[in-house]
């Protein structure tokens, strides 16, 4: 049997010296190339548990594993992020001073590409979300759903194998949020990669291989 | 990452150009000052080379030249010291206000010229011959050779006659303007040289210096002659005149150090001011580098240059303005007593200073950034 992309094994996560407990005992399998939902009303624990399986914080017990390494704390994370993980937030996050070709730039600057490469992946993605036209406009000058779709040519940068999409159509009108979702699976089964989305609304959650059900911190279906 | 650093100074153009403007300020002071200390020294140094005289000699415990006697006595013994060619006695004084009777323009403020003595029959003051812009070199004592600006100041030209000194000095009652020169030291432009036997009667029978003119493979040797015949003067090779006031001129060089230390400190406050708050109003912006894998060290790396990146060109700007600031110093200002030297040191000096302005305002908000977890960061409003 192959080894799960993600492995979460009994975590726990607390804030405020332990009064706010986020993930209690939490663990789940998931599958590459999946499509995994994660829903639950606010305070359930679901950022946190985006957070953990994203690399960017560590559960206080219990371990994590991210195709196959052990997420544990340092360099580290920066590595398996960089590697492994491209995100899409809720408001976007570009970096409004630089044009959508260098927001898509960004994650690849650490890599040992030349300027000349990074600037034909990241023309190359924004072809595939249909924004090459506008690769060198400010981000500030993009509508919400041009900005997103930004977002995810920047989370596909680095061609890593887990997405991880937090509320990527919060921000968004129905028909908009639709179009960015339809692209977002699109761009996920062209590439191959595990998406894990993170979202209030079911209606998203239509398709998913596995739905994760967040309440006061515990997996509860 | 050029693009990402560039485009920060843009969003935030404001505070960009007042932190760079601070940095400008203080690396030009440091300039301007570095480059008129080294003006005066050198044109000291540049006088005394330019008088032709092997040696330079004078006494040793005067802090200053004002104050160093040289008596006819001791003139004599250096004169009899073998190979010594020729020996030039100067002394010097300034005056306030030299008197012009009916030349004097209308209502000026004279102020001070300072007045050289020499004896015109010695060979110093053949240091002008080649400096002459009109007339001659004086022969008399009654005959001044006026330096190009004190010319222009005083609107004399060559020949006019006038008291010039308050009182009457060895019974002469007005001076002929022998000679108008030019020489490249605005100081020496200013003044005067007038016989030193008149000058003498306002500073007294000393001299404050004398020129030793030696063959070159005989100067060394009568330094040391002249070092241990009379333990109470002291030689110096004429290019190396400075030498002997290295330490009052230390003292400028640790007035200057301390100036660049307050500059600094000015500046290193003004790139952490603005850096800390450029570090917290991205804190989101950095929070979402850090989550697309840039890891702390390279956010570290970007802080650092920003910073360094204002400082600097902070810097280059002050270099402009400190070569600006100095020559409309000396212009407007010095009266033509002051002269700059613009030495690729001082420029480098400043370079520096701007540097490391930028490096130690910058690396404390560097690792603040660098310390921030990406998701914490993240959640930041």
């Amino acid at each position: 049997m192959n080894e799960p992309l993600v492995r979460v094994k009994k975590a726990n996560k607390t804030f405020e010296e332990g009064q706010v407990v986020a993930l209690d005992e939490v663990s789940l399998e998931i599958e590459a190339g999946s499509f995994v939902a994660i829903t639950g009303p606010s305070g359930s624990g679901k950022t946190t548990l985006l957070n953990i399986v994203g690399a960017m914080d560590v559960p206080d017990s219990g371990e994590v594993f991210i195709d196959g390494e052990l997420v544990a704390s340092g360099r580290e994370l920066d590595s398996i992020r960089a590697r492994k993980i491209g995100f899409v937030f809720q408001m976007h996050n570009l970096i409004p001073v630089l044009t959508a070709r260098q927001n898509v730039e960004i994650p690849m600057l650490p890599r040992p590409l030349t300027s000349k490469e990074r600037r034909a992946r990241a023309l190359q993605l924004l072809d595939e979300v249909k924004l090459k036209r506008r690769a060198e406009s400010s981000v500030l000058g993009l509508s919400g759903g041009e900005r997103q779709r930004v977002a995810i040519a920047r989370a596909l940068a680095n061609s890593p194998p887990l997405l991880l999409a937090d509320e990527p159509t919060g921000n968004l009108d129905s028909r908009t949020g639709d179009e960015v979702m339809g692209l977002l699976h699109e761009q996920r089964e062209r590439v191959g990669a595990t998406l894990i989305l993170v979202t209030h609304n079911e209606e998203l959650c239509r398709g998913a291989d596995q739905h994760i059900r967040m309440q006061d911190g515990k997996i509860s279906s | 990452m050029l693009a990402y650093v560039l485009s920060q100074f843009m969003v935030r153009k404001g505070r960009t150009l007042m932190c760079l403007l601070g940095v400008a300020v203080s690396v030009a002071m440091i300039v301007s000052i570095l480059s008129i200390s080294r003006g005066m020294r050198n044109s000291l140094n540049s006088y005394m080379k330019e008088s032709g005289a092997s040696l330079v000699v004078f006494d040793r415990s005067a802090a200053d030249l004002a104050f160093s006697k040289v008596t006819a006595e001791e003139v004599d013994q250096v004169r009899s010291i073998a190979g010594v060619e020729e020996v030039s006695r100067a002394n010097f004084t300034m005056i306030m206000g030299p008197r012009l009777g009916d030349k004097a323009p209308a209502g000026a403020g004279l102020g001070i010229i300072p007045v050289f003595g020499r004896f015109y029959s010695e060979r110093m003051i053949r240091k002008y011959e080649s400096k002459l812009i009109a007339g001659r070199l004086p022969s008399k004592r009654s005959e001044l050779l006026i330096g190009d600006l004190a010319a222009r100041k005083l609107k004399v030209e060559v020949g006019d006659r006038f008291p010039f000194f308050r009182e009457e000095l060895l019974g002469i009652p007005q001076y002929e303007v022998a000679g108008i020169f030019e020489t490249d030291l605005s100081w020496e432009n200013l003044g005067v040289v007038a016989h030193a036997e008149v000058v003498q009667q306002k500073t007294g029978p000393d001299f404050a210096l004398i020129f030793v003119y030696t063959a070159p493979e005989d100067t060394a040797r009568v330094r040391e002659e002249v070092e241990s015949k009379i333990p109470r003067l002291i030689a110096r090779r004429a290019s190396e005149f400075t030498d002997r006031f290295n330490e009052q001129l230390a003292y400028i060089d640790e007035f200057i150090f301390l100036l660049s230390i307050i500059a600094g400190i000015v500046g290193v406050l003004g790139v952490l001011n603005t850096m800390m708050m450029s570090v917290s109003e991205r804190t989101r912006e950095l929070g979402t580098l850090r989550a697309l894998g840039w890891t702390g060290r390279r956010v570290l790396g970007v802080i650092v240059i920003e910073g360094t990146f204002i400082s600097i060109a902070g810097g280059l700007l002050g270099m402009g303005f400190g070569y600006l600031g100095t020559e409309l110093l000396l212009a407007f200002f010095s009266r033509g007593y002051l002269v700059a030297s613009y030495l690729p040191e001082t420029f480098l000096h400043g370079f520096l200073l701007a540097l490391l302005v930028g490096l130690l305002g910058s690396l404390y908000p560097a690792m603040r950034a660098s310390a921030l977890q990406p998701a914490e960061a993240l959640r930041y409003e």
